[in-house]
């Protein structure tokens, strides 16, 4: 389907198959515009300055607004999702870096760290990592999922 | 700085909140917050989509329960229960893991309880202060059943260019 602003999607291979090391999905969000944060703000309901208010964030000591740590976090879950449902993501965790600017393109890999046949069902670990357009790390983590 | 001593918001460990009751998972806000998260996937705005996908009625994405903790759902003001005093200007989110027992799906009626379960510093090298917070938070439905369990870290940092670590906002 195509959206403006999602460039390269790999759907990733099926997770009942992948292997231990392998990469999962993989996601490209291009073109982060301050519109992004905004419609999070609205959606989320997080009015924290830093996101929205110019002004505020300037006089804080940051060159602009920034991305809200959770709105990267949802790209990253999407990445996840549309691979195994989101019924499939049992624990999901994740940690902010780096800020994410206004123009920025943020690329986010995955890999399998383990799998385990449990009763449950097949058990992946996976990490996952964001990185902008000079591979800077802006969020990382990490996932249980059960296919 | 917080406005509090550390050994103030030491106090408060272990106590618990209710964060916020009557959470009502609504379909236009689960198809807002895809839309804001980027993710067209009609699993989000489409019940035939949806229960081609396996659910009983639309599922909210995996990161959505973020919206609870602000504004119309809060039983006290600010996305935190406890009076941490952290500065605003220079307050972030850390980390944030969630362990779910079931998907959220659109027609719950969530309630939630967060605990501070740590609270400590951490000096930097330019000589300001980090002050960490961890709040673990349970959602429960209408039945009483856990639903999600949410763990947060906010790292409040003193701004090593003011004297008294900035002013507070409002």
């Amino acid at each position: 389907m195509e959206v403006k602003g999602m460039t390269d999607s790999n759907d990733g291979p099926d997770p009942r198959e992948v292997q231990v090391g392998q990469a999962g999905p993989s996601l490209t969000v291009a073109d982060i515009d301050r519109k992004d944060f905004v419609k999070y703000a609205g959606a989320s309901g997080d009015f924290v300055r830093l996101h929205y208010d110019e002004p505020f964030t300037k006089d804080a000591g940051h060159p602009s607004v920034f991305g809200q740590g959770m709105l990267i976090a949802g790209f990253a879950s999407k990445a996840l999702t549309d691979w195994v449902g989101v019924d499939g993501i049992q624990r999901f965790r994740t940690r902010f870096t780096s800020q994410v600017w206004p123009g920025d393109t943020i690329s986010i890999s995955t890999t399998v760290t383990d799998r385990i046949e449990q009763d449950e069902g097949l058990h992946l670990a996976v990490e996952f990592e964001a990185h902008n357009q000079d591979e800077e790390t802006v969020i990382a983590g990490d996932a249980d999922i059960y296919v | 700085m917080p406005y509090h001593s550390l050994s103030k918001l030491e106090s408060l460990i272990d106590e618990t909140a209710t964060v916020a009751t009557d959470i009502h998972v609504e379909r236009g806000k689960v198809a807002e917050f895809a839309h804001a998260i980027r993710d067209e996937n009609p699993v989000y705005h489409n019940e035939s989509a949806a229960s081609d996908a396996g659910f009983e009625t639309i599922p909210a994405p995996l990161t959505f329960s973020r919206i609870f903790m602000f504004d119309r759902h809060l039983v006290h003001e600010g996305s935190v229960p406890f009076d941490l005093g952290f500065d605003e200007h220079y307050t972030v989110h850390g980390e944030q893991e969630y362990v779910y027992e079931r998907p959220v799906v659109v027609g719950d009626t969530l309630e939630a309880t967060a605990t501070l379960t740590d609270v400590y510093q951490r000096e930097r090298d330019d000589g300001s202060t980090m002050t960490f917070a961890k709040l673990e938070m349970e959602f429960c439905d209408e039945n009483d059943d856990l639903v999600l369990t949410s763990m947060k870290t906010i790292i409040e940092t003193t701004d090593p260019t003011a004297e008294d670590g900035g002013e507070r906002d409002d």
